[in-house]
This record gives structure tokens, C-alpha cells and sequence, in this order.
């Protein structure tokens, strides 16, 4: 496709004369709500409250590493979410989990003590993994409703250079609870861990057709 | 004594953020988190290795012509 020419009243394709932008609507629907960075003395758990009710969607771009020096295994993240409250409720999340180390491919579902809903898996902080990051792609369906549970899908991995355990995976979850839209909600790592410093979580809003 | 654990949270209102510590009830919830951590790893791990025995011991009958037990021809056969 090429480009025609740019007027007072927007932009045009080539011979058919299409009409690309009109210079003054911008779309949207694709909007950046808070960004948090994780200071230099870690943190057990990252909050987002007050959430915006005016998207159809939620995404959050998590880069988390755990502070735990000890452990080669990659811990899993959790969340929970809530309207007035965050659900502390274990029964009320309930997760599956798909994930591949280049030699095993585990999966199943959890629910019970110690987990909300899964969310993804990092790497720690053992030795010779300085400045190395897990990414966590999390999308949670539907947030606002008040007839439907709460959907959530994240895709995440961390490599280490091949120091330490490996992983690329896939999980589902989901907040038992179809009268609330999620106002807050806290991410964290199973077992107690702090997210170390520079850990990354960016929440984003996506717009539907209106 | 360690230090109390905190979290931080932003408000999505205002763009603040405030550091807080975590509630005697947050902390009590992490604690049995990591306790079930610790068994849901214990318990993967004594699969595994439970599993690769089953293996090595199936493979070793094969070998030696030995019939197999239930739980060694399930680890081979899908």
C-alpha cells in the first residue's frame, strides 16, 4: 500500500484514494493505566487498587524476578483480586498450568492453601543469573462484569542462560465470583519470596466495540 | 528481629504509591503459602524420582527377559 498524500484532512492511499486518518480521532484502545517498579529493597507484593472501570479488558506486562537466592526452580506468581477487598479466599480461585522445561511437560490444575489464581513463574536470584528477568503476559477477561466469573490467561517463560531451570508455559485461571468487578488486585510469589529490585508490572486497559 | 514484609501499591486513580507493611493475617497467609510450596515441591519431586525408578527397573526386566509388574508396564505403555 502506498501512500497518496497527506491534506488539511488526513491521510489517503494510493489510486483508490482511501482514506486512512482523518487527523483528529485517536483510537485508544490500547491505554497504559499505572506502572510500578520495585525499589531496591524488594517487595512481597505488588498492588494495583482503583482501578479504572472503563475498559473491557485488562492486560498486565509483568517482568519479575524473585529475590530468593537459594532455589533453581522458577517459583509460581499468584493473584488476587477483589472489588472493596482482595478475595483471600483460597476456594474461590482455581488454575491449570502448561509448561515445558526441554525435557518434561508438565500439567494440571491447582486449588487450595497457598494458591490464588496462577498467574506465571520467574527465575530467582540464585548465582549467575544477575540481571536476568521472567516475562509474564497476563490477560484477565471480562473485569468489569457483574454476571460473569473472572477469566484469566497468562503466557510467560525465563531463561538463564542455562544456569539454572528453564521454562516457557502457558496458564489459565479463574476468580469464582460473577457479582464483583475488579476494582484492586495484588500479585505475588508462592511461598513468601519479595520480588527483587526492578521487577516491572505495567497495567494496561483495553477498549471493545462500542 | 527481621523486618516486617511489605508490598507496595499504586492507586490507578492517582498515579501514588505507598509502601506498607503486610498485615499479621498477610503475613500468616504467606507463611502457609510457602509451606504448601515446599510440599507441592516435595511431593512433584518424590514423582519423578518415583517414576524413574519405575523405569530403570522395567527397562532392567526387559533386558533380562523378567516379566513385569503392573505399575513398571504402565510407565511404558501410553
Amino acid at each position: 500500500m502506498s501512500i497518496k498524500h497527506v491534506s488539511g484532512s488526513g491521510l489517503y492511499t494510493g489510486a483508490k484514494g482511501v482514506k486512512l486518518w482523518d487527523q483528529t480521532t485517536v483510537q485508544n484502545d490500547f491505554q497504559s493505566i499505572a506502572t510500578v517498579v520495585v525499589p531496591s529493597a524488594g517487595q512481597s507484593s505488588i498492588v494495583f487498587s482503583n482501578i479504572p472501570q472503563n475498559f473491557n479488558h485488562l492486560q498486565i506486562r509483568l517482568i519479575a524476578k524473585s529475590a530468593d537466592t537459594s532455589g533453581t526452580g522458577g517459583p509460581n506468581i499468584v493473584m488476587q483480586l477483589g472489588g472493596a477487598s482482595l478475595d483471600a479466599t483460597y476456594t474461590n480461585y482455581y488454575s491449570h498450568y502448561l509448561n515445558g522445561n526441554g525435557s518434561t511437560v508438565p500439567s494440571g490444575s491447582v486449588q487450595g492453601s497457598g494458591y490464588y489464581a496462577l498467574v506465571g513463574n520467574t527465575n530467582t536470584s540464585y548465582a549467575g543469573t544477575a540481571g536476568m528477568f521472567g516475562a509474564n503476559i497476563i490477560d484477565i477477561l471480562d473485569y468489569t462484569s457483574t454476571s460473569k466469573t473472572k477469566t484469566i490467561r497468562t503466557l510467560w517463560g525465563h531463561s538463564s542462560n542455562n544456569t539454572i531451570t528453564e521454562e516457557v508455559g502457558l496458564d489459565s485461571a479463574l476468580w469464582n465470583n460473577s457479582s464483583t468487578a475488579v476494582q484492586q488486585l495484588s500479585i505475588s510469589i508462592v511461598g513468601g519470596a519479595n520480588f527483587a529490585q526492578y521487577t516491572q508490572a505495567s497495567l494496561y486497559g483495553i477498549k471493545g466495540a462500542s | 528481629m527481621a523486618d516486617t514484609p511489605t508490598k507496595i501499591i499504586v492507586d490507578c486513580s492517582t498515579g501514588e504509591q505507598l509502601i506498607v507493611p503486610l498485615t499479621a493475617a498477610e503475613i500468616a497467609a504467606a507463611d502457609q503459602a510457602a509451606a504448601q510450596a515446599e510440599a507441592d515441591a516435595k511431593a512433584a519431586a518424590d514423582a519423578a524420582a518415583a517414576t524413574a525408578a519405575l523405569k530403570e527397573s522395567a527397562k532392567a526386566k526387559l533386558i533380562a527377559g523378567q516379566p513385569l509388574t503392573a505399575e513398571e508396564a504402565a510407565v511404558l505403555v501410553i
